[in-house]
């Protein structure tokens, strides 16, 4: 029968909990985490269950004990399998419980004292004895069987009064008929009777007169007289008190004539003890006297056993808080991290020496100026950062109050938890790698709660099992990641709090480009599908800024016609992997075909998705060049030649000095005015005023960047009658030599035009490329140094190393970190299974689950293997024969017996048998070893 | 040729040789009684004494007197009753009156060889004088130690205890014998070829020497210098543990016992000619080193039982 205990129920609650929660926020990676968790409870659980089938026990009485000491039970246990941890509750009739818990090591035994308080005199036995198996965490205990308990049905040992002390002497009162030397005992004295003769009775003993008169050999007995026996009569202790002190007297006294190996009677009301002397009946005497009726009834005073708190495991515990908690030191607030390093360290110290814990006052004045703090700093306590904040720092106050097992319990529970809370920051290969970490070492922790402190194992011994345990879970934990069901959207939707990100706004300011150009990170990835386009057809298109008020460029929603579309040319097929941003817009080569389900593309040609995604997703697109907007809504191309009045004269004079031009020669002329102006490309233009913005740039300034350009020559095209507007997004992007994809980061953010000219719709003009072509077909760095370049340098060696770095984080992001409901779904179909509730999933999900725990079973079921290698050897054939060794078996022996199995093997088994003796059991010799491998590998059953 | 015996030096293969001839002369008086006759010649080469414990006319005296003849030794046999003094084993001075000076009568327990029948019977005191013989190898009277012959090789029977009329040796006499052997009945076909061949005293007395006393003496010697390995004292170990925690047994091992038990499954090997102790020497010597040495709780059981369950439970490492 085998049962979770109160930390397996709440370990279950964890994993109950941080499944709802990677539900809630679609963390992948707390799949992951979850069900490895999930695997160990079940493995635990057939550990307990194999440690039940292996261990037998026995329980032994004291042989004596005395009443106001501890009686010391023994309980001995062999265990045939692996290491066992066996958790022993006994119950006396005396009104105590006891829990103890003994270590029995792989293939022997072990003894476990069990002290129980004798509190009175009488009988002090076992009412209840119960031996459970434990798994290495103490999340499962298996009763053991009964037949494994050997123990008689009432285990339990008569309890002697206690001696008084000091007690008077013993009255110096003689036995009645022992003062004479009447009483008698063996001996060569006197003659004292006949009995019949027995073989070997020596001839000088036999009765040769009786054996003449009658014909019957009898044999003479002689006996010797006994000495003075002392009396101790229950009337002689009238003066100790009541019935409790008069047996102490009395056994005191007992104990005194033992110290003089005197003889002696007891006398008691209702029982008499005969004279006599020696141990036995010293025992007889005693037992008389804790039987003595009316028993008493033991002292129902609960004492409060005082909880020792076991320094090792709670030091393993804090240590494994302290690596659980390193990685929000880096996100939280530093005076946070200080305070929390704090009280673990107090903590620590505290099982070092004995400190005084902190008063519970001040634990909780912290908990509110903290709490006080939190909130001003991140303005709530429920968010995200808030909450993990908090919950770090409530981990660290419990450590610092933690003084019992259950405690340490909560902590490694807690922990677990805050470990699967890194996933809303990182989800990265490291974050994996830190969380699988703190994982082990939190499972060793309750590995090392599990065990008491006496039975407890080397460290890295423990670390050890738990690797093996979480490595044999990882099957099942794999499994189910891959197949369990992924819901797509959360059970209940939960604040996430704010979390600042880069990206494109939805207007475009003085400097905004400016300041994304600084960021390196990652906007998207793009992986295609055949060839990838080249540098110049990079433009990655985002919103589109079509209202213009002077300082601004904004997007607008102009209801009207839907311009027309006529595709030709290329198509591009790609994935993009957007980063987290707050915008719904997906960044499609320019311009998006094919938009996935749950997005669309509006009337600017801008792909948008129907929600804000927050975490990392993944949409396939589909982009071809096409003419754009030949028909387009009169409404928006008078909207997109409207510009603010009475602002930038300058610009609207060169503008007009356009106007008898056609309009494609007006656009080339504004180019020309810019390539050949002096305007120079750089990310630290001068500021510009705001009334007068363009005037001040095209003929002050004349330094900026794409935004800068983008907006001049829009306001120029406007003023000359060609409408105009600039589009967002990004240029370019570095294809991974590694993966084979296009990694665009914040700093390829972009802005150009589109001017719409007749017959022709909507052309695309970058007037950056005529101040600086390399920012077009090299990258934003090489535009800095070498504006006119027309190629990007080759990639230093750190620059190929980051390359590589993202090739592998990006193959982790579409492998694990964005693997959903959606990817599941494909995956289940691609394999011919149909959907997460089609009939073949629900039929094979059980049977893999169980093909998952195989492994593990086979491996439970094995024997230790021996650590010195021939025994090893001789272990292996016995794996490899299907014939177990037996515990006390020679290596004769089992060739003996498995010559009868496989007669054919004879000679064979005999050469490893001398082998394996000469290896094992000779002085040693180089060769000894190989020999018997050789020998083993001429055994082919 | 294999490594074990690449490693025994030439003296060493001829005393092979010879006890194998032994073993082969032996088991041609004593029919049907391999193992003992085995134990009691390792009982001889681990420098111990054995106890048969068995009812009369089990061929007691026969292989105690075959033992003698084959090995050469001299033999003598003492009846123990309830009236025989120290003196009467170990040797009386008498006054010589032609030397005017007392003389040194030698008892039986000056012999090579010497059988103590029913030892149980004897007082205790006549006991303790024997014991005490074995143990130090000498006697002591009127103020002169003489030393025993050596080899020194006491083989002592004794009836079932439950015998009236007997008194038990003492646990921590009973120390002093390396062994206990019980021959019981021979086995149908041994005891049918017994009868046939009509007694077998005679043939006792035919046996030829097929050792000597310095033979014997230079065997002892090898035996002390066979090798016992690491993982073997491991195994020795875990036979103590397990019969000191054994929850039938009153007491375990005691590390003398334990010495004991070396020296004997040394022997063990000796005799079955390997350089090297095995478990399985330990295991075929172990009850018989054993019986006698742990007393049970419960009287009604039976220590071979348990030992035997002790063997089959306690895993060689």
């Amino acid at each position: 029968m085998i049962r979770p205990t109160r930390f397996g129920v709440a370990f279950l609650g964890l994993i109950l909990l941080t499944l709802i929660g990677c539900v809630n926020y679609g963390l992948s990676l707390g799949y992951g985490l979850t069900f490895l968790l999930g695997g160990v409870w079940v493995m635990t659980a057939s550990l307990a269950t194999r440690a039940a089938r292996t261990v037998q026990v026995t329980l032994i009485a004291p042989s004596q004990a005395t009443a106001g000491q501890n009686a010391t039970f023994t309980l001995s246990a062999q265990n045939s399998g692996p290491d066992a941890l066996l958790g022993v509750a006994v119950e006396s009739n005396q009104g105590q419980t006891r829990w103890d818990v003994m270590r029995v090591p792989a293939g022997q035994g072990g003894t476990l004292a069990l002290p129980l308080a004798a509190r009175v005199r009488g009988p002090l036995q076992l009412t209840q004895v119960r031996v459970y198996a434990l798994d290495g965490l103490g999340l499962w205990r298996a009763m053991l069987p009964s037949a494994a308990v050997l123990a008689p049905d009432v285990v339990g040992v008569t309890v002697f009064p206690a001696p008084e002390r000091p007690a008077p002497p013993a009255p110096e009162r003689t036995a009645p008929g022992t003062a004479e030397g009447q009483g008698r005992t063996k001996g060569d004295e006197e003659f004292a009777g006949l009995r019949p003769f027995a073989s070997g009775d020596s001839p000088r003993q036999v009765s040769w007169r009786h054996y003449a008169r009658t014909g019957t050999l009898l044999t003479r007995e002689t006996d010797s007289a006994l000495g003075t026996a002392r009396l101790l009569d229950w009337a002689d202790t009238a003066a100790a008190g009541d019935t409790e002190l008069r047996l102490s007297r009395l056994a005191a006294w007992v104990q005194e004539l033992r110290q003089l190996g005197a003889p002696f009677a007891l006398h008691l009301p209702e029982k008499t003890v005969p004279v006599g002397q020696g141990e036995g009946h010293i025992r007889t005497a005693l037992t008389a006297l804790a039987l003595h009726a009316p028993l008493p009834a033991p002292a129902s005073t609960r004492k409060a056993v005082a909880v020792v708190l076991d320094t090792g495991a709670m030091r393993f515990t804090l240590l494994a808080l302290a690596f659980t908690l390193l990685p929000s030191a880096l996100r939280q607030p530093a005076w946070l991290s200080v305070l929390i390093a704090l009280l673990l360290g107090h903590s620590v110290a505290r099982t070092l020496r004995p400190l005084g814990s902190l008063p519970i006052w001040l634990l909780g004045l912290t908990v509110g100026l903290a709490g006080v703090m939190l909130n001003s700093e991140y303005g709530t306590l429920l968010g995200r950062d808030a909450g993990t904040a908090l919950l770090a720092l409530l981990l660290s106050l419990k450590a610092a109050e933690s003084r019992s097992k259950r405690d340490g319990h909560l902590l490694v529970a807690l922990g677990l938890f805050m470990t699967s809370t890194h996933f809303f920051h990182s989800q990265g290969p490291i974050a994996a790698l830190h969380t699988l970490l703190s994982a082990a070492v939190l499972l060793g922790a309750a590995a090392r709660w599990a065990a008491p402190g006496q039975e407890a194992e080397a460290p890295a011994r423990t670390l050890r099992r738990v690797a093996g345990l979480l490595a044999l879970s990882v099957p099942v934990a794999l499994l189910l990641f891959v197949l369990f069901p992924r819901p797509d959207r959360p059970l209940w939707q939960l604040p996430l709090g704010g979390q600042a990100t880069t990206g494109l706004a939805s207007e475009i300011r003085a400097g905004e480009y400016g300041a994304l150009a600084q960021s390196s990170a990652v906007a998207f990835r793009a992986d295609f599908q055949g060839e990838v386009p080249p540098p110049e057809q990079r433009y990655w298109r985002g919103p589109v800024y079509e209202l213009f008020d002077g300082e601004s460029w904004q997007q607008v929603r102009l209801n009207g016609r839907s311009p027309s579309i006529e595709p030709g040319g290329p198509t591009w097929t790609y994935t993009l992997t957007l980063e987290p941003s707050d915008t719904p817009w997906l960044l499609a080569l320019d311009v998006p075909s094919s938009v996935p389900q749950g997005a669309f593309t509006t009337t600017a040609f801008q792909a948008v998705s129907m929600r804000i995604s927050a975490s990392r997703r993944r949409v396939a697109l589909q982009s071809q060049s096409a003419r754009l907007g030949r028909v387009e809504d009169e409404g928006r191309l008078r909207y997109d030649l409207s510009l603010p009045t009475g602002q930038n004269p300058r610009a609207l004079a060169l503008a007009q000095s356009w106007m008898g031009l056609p309009p494609g020669e007006r656009v080339r002329s504004a180019l020309n005015y810019l390539g050949s102006g002096g305007f120079t490309y750089t990310l630290s233009p001068p500021r510009l005023p705001v009334q007068g913005r363009i005037d001040a740039f095209l003929f002050g300034t004349k330094q900026g960047f794409c935004e800068h350009y983008a907006s001049a020559f829009a306001v120029l095209m406007r003023a000359a009658g060609v409408p105009a507007r600039i589009v967002g997004g990004y240029l370019g992007g570095e294809q991974n030599p590694d993966g084979g994809y296009l990694i665009v980061r914040q700093q390829d953010a972009h802005a150009w035009t589109e001017v719409w000219l007749a017959g022709q719709g909507w052309v695309r003009v970058d007037p950056t490329a005529v101040i600086a072509p390399a920012r077009i077909n090299a990258g934003l760095q090489t535009a800095l140094t070498t504006p006119d370049s027309t190629a990007a340098p080759a990639p230093s060696l750190l620059q190929r190393l980051r390359l590589r770095v993202d090739a592998v984080q990006t193959r982790w992001n579409d492998l694990v970190v964005a693997y959903d409901g959606q990817q599941q779904q494909q995956l289940l179909e691609r394999v011919g299974l149909g959907g997460v509730g089609s009939a073949p999933y629900l039929l094979l999900m059980p049977a893999l689950l169980l093909l998952t725990l195989l492994p593990a079973f086979f491996l439970l079921r094995q024997r230790a293997a021996p650590p010195d290698p021939a025994a090893r050897a001789l272990h292996d054939l016995s794996l490899r024969l299907k014939l177990p060794l037996l515990p006390g078996e020679t290596a004769s022996a089992y060739a003996e017996r498995a010559r009868a199995q496989y007669p054919t093997l004879g000679p064979a088994l005999e050469d490893v048998v001398r082998a394996y003796h000469a290896a094992r059991y000779a002085p040693h010799h180089p060769d000894s070893l190989k020999t018997l491998q050789s020998a083993l590998r001429n055994i082919r059953p | 040729m294999t490594v074990a015996e690449n490693l025994k030096p030439p003296s060493a293969q001829t005393h092979v040789a010879a006890l194998k001839a032994t073993l082969a002369q032996l088991d041609s008086v004593i029919l049907g009684k391999p193992t003992q006759i085995r134990l009691a010649l390792t009982c001889l080469l681990a420098h111990g004494h054995l106890l048969i414990e068995d009812q009369p006319g089990v061929g007691k005296t026969t292989l105690a007197q075959a033992l003698a003849r084959t090995c050469g030794l001299h033999f003598r046999r003492v009846q123990f009753t309830a009236d025989l003094l120290p003196a009467d084993l170990t040797g009386v001075s008498v006054w010589d009156a032609g030397a005017s000076s007392f003389r040194f009568h030698e008892g039986p327990v000056f012999s090579e060889i010497l059988l103590a029948d029913e030892i149980n019977r004897a007082t205790p005191r006549t006991q303790g004088a024997l014991l005490e013989a074995m143990e130090e190898k000498q006697v002591s009277e009127g103020g002169v130690t003489r030393p025993l012959p050596n080899p020194f090789f006491v083989i002592a029977t004794q009836n079932p205890a439950a015998f009236v009329g007997t008194s038990p040796l003492p646990e921590a006499q009973l120390d002093r014998f390396l062994m206990t052997v019980t021959l019981g009945y021979p086995d149908p076909r041994a005891e049918r070829q017994l009868l046939e061949s009509g007694g077998r005293s005679q043939s006792v007395r035919e046996l030829h020497a097929i050792l000597d006393a310095a033979t014997l003496l230079s065997m002892q010697r090898e035996v002390g210098e066979i090798h016992a390995a690491a993982p073997l004292l491991d195994y020795l170990q875990l036979l103590a543990k397990a019969t000191r925690e054994h929850p039938a047994l009153q007491a375990g091992l005691s590390p003398r016992g334990l010495l004991a038990l070396l020296s004997a499954a040394r022997a063990w090997a000796y005799l079955h000619g390997r350089p090297m102790v095995l478990p399985e020497d330990v295991q075929a010597v172990f009850v018989a080193l054993c019986s006698h040495r742990l007393p049970l709780r419960d009287p009604s059981q039976k220590v071979g039982a348990v030992l035997g369950r002790i063997l089959t439970e306690t895993a060689i490492p």
